[in-house]
């Protein structure tokens, strides 16, 4: 009986290498089987996941240096709260000038000291840009990435806090399926069923949405992507910055 | 009765001052920096200290450099920005030195909306292209749009001028209220000024603006438009800005009805 089945595994074997080899070396490989590099857009977030502003003047330094160390086209520095009160601060503007990159703020909300939100670097400064108010404390923000020349995508950053904010989102997600548009943000954790359940049921199926698995499996945010299948998630590291803050780069192919 | 009358009154006084500082009454300063701050080598600090003693919502600047050789590949604007704690936005006018010259906002209230839109003009006139560059914000207080935008015009002929003021005009548009401030480079009398932007409240008076240390011309403004919508509350030109540029800064403070 054990030779039988050595015999069958030898078999099998020899099955495979045949039909490994027998295909033509000058055929094109299916999109989205061979990762392209060159079709890729790099998204980092800079983020500690707990919804709260981790930027001071003690880690602007470390923070721009992860930044540097990086080619991401888009960086988004979750949750870089501006002080409105005396003296004002912005840290995203302090990191952008160490980092050398552009910032523009994505508010969500106002308390009585604080504007709420995140801030996007751009390489470039950004000529044009309009924020769409979602919901309550809720916006996104179409960014442009030039991933190498005469490849522009369309991106942008949406990130959720609470039920009502997903469930308004249906048609910008519908809309961002038909245009190619990679969606991204932080979620509440507790609202990823509520995400998931939303976009199974507005989409025919055919798109991507992946929940980043992060080493902080109970940290209070997580990461998604939203995509047509013209995207495919290939690959995510996570690299510690300052204290809490990490620095999460997602690589998403343009197929 | 007399406590009832104390009572009422102090209510009413309450009601008046809390309708007076409510989120209506906007300060706006501009600066055209002499080539984004030459005369103090380029830093962006004496401009933030100088910003801060106003506590302007606003403010709107021109001759802007973002990363060029002359002043040492720093991105003046983000600079200032980190220095104030403001918001900012940029817009381009041309490429200059391996970096871009333009204008800038800086804004007490998150950005909404950026747009910039080159201005050109007769290519035998023109010395070189220039730009209009507006941002929208909502109001704190009152959760209204409006709308700020800042130009430099050419420094050549009224015609060149006159087809960039048409073109601000059209780029800007009337969608929200909207206060207009920069570098003209045309006297009032000019038909860029007086014809061009006859649609808009005049928010300065005619007071010589160029240069700082001996104000002799008029070629820096701030406007309004609608005209109905905009109170002029006050409006200084400041010669106190000569240390640090070679034009005087503009202060006004407008109420939006």
């Amino acid at each position: 009986m054990k030779k039988q089945i050595n015999l069958y595994l030898i078999a099998s074997f020899f099955c495979f290498l045949i039909s490994g080899c027998s295909g033509n070396d000058n055929e094109e490989p299916e999109p989205g089987t061979e990762w392209d590099k060159t079709r890729t857009a790099r998204v980092s977030f800079v983020s500690d996941l707990t919804g709260n502003n981790p930027f001071t003047a003690h880690n602007y330094n470390a923070v721009s240096s992860a930044i540097k160390g990086n080619d991401s086209h888009v960086v988004i520095l979750d949750r870089a709260n501006v002080t409105y009160g005396t003296p004002r601060i912005n840290p995203g503007a302090n990191i952008a000038v160490l980092a050398e990159r552009f910032p523009i703020f994505v508010p969500v909300s106002t308390t009585e000291t604080e504007y709420r939100g995140s801030v996007l670097l751009y390489e470039k400064p950004v000529p044009e840009m309009e924020q769409t108010i979602v919901a309550d404390a809720c916006r996104m923000i179409p960014i442009t990435v030039e991933i190498k020349q005469g490849l522009t995508v369309r991106t942008a950053l949406l990130s959720f806090d609470s039920e009502n904010q997903i469930s308004v989102s249906a048609n910008l997600f519908r809309s961002a399926q038909t245009s190619s548009t990679l969606v991204t943000g932080t979620i509440r954790r507790n609202l990823v069923p509520t995400l998931e359940s939303l976009i199974s049921t507005l989409t025919d199926g055919t798109y991507t949405l992946e929940i980043i698995e992060n080493s902080a499996k109970n940290s209070e945010y997580a990461i998604y992507l939203f995509g047509s299948m013209k995207w495919k998630f290939r690959d995510f590291t996570e690299g510690s910055v300052s204290g809490n803050i990490k620095h999460f780069l997602l690589q998403v192919e343009f197929l | 009765m007399n406590k009832l009358k104390y009572i009422v009154c102090s209510l009413l006084l309450l009601l008046a001052s809390g309708t007076l500082t409510s989120q209506t009454t906007i300060r706006v300063l501009n600066i055209n920096t002499r080539m984004s701050g030459q005369m103090v080598g380029y830093n962006a600090a004496p401009f933030a200290d100088y910003i801060e003693q106003y506590n302007p919502d606003f403010v709107m600047l021109q001759e802007i450099d973002y990363k060029t050789a002359r002043n040492g590949f720093r991105d003046f604007t983000t600079e200032l920005a980190a220095e104030t704690g403001y918001f900012s936005a940029f817009g381009r006018a041309i490429a200059y030195s391996q970096g871009e010259y333009g204008v800038a906002i800086l804004s007490k209230y998150p950005i909404e909306k950026i747009s910039n839109t080159q201005l050109t003009g007769n290519a035998s006139e023109m010395k070189e292209m220039r730009t209009v560059l507006f941002i929208d914000v909502i109001l704190p207080d009152t959760g209204e749009k409006i709308r700020m935008a800042v130009t430099h015009l050419d420094h050549s002929t009224d015609g060149v001028r006159q087809s960039m003021v048409q073109q601000l005009n059209g780029a800007i548009g009337s969608s929200f209220p909207t206060l207009l401030a920069g570098d003209f480079n045309a006297f009032p009398s000019e038909t860029a000024i007086s014809t061009g932007m006859a649609s808009w409240k005049r928010v300065c008076n005619n007071f010589a603006t160029f240069p700082a240390s001996n104000p002799s011309r008029k070629i820096d403004y701030i406007f309004a438009q609608p005209t109905d919508k905009w109170n002029v509350k006050s409006y200084q030109v400041l010669s106190n800005s000569a240390a640090i540029t070679d034009h005087c800064a503009l202060l006004a403070e407008v109420e939006l009805q």
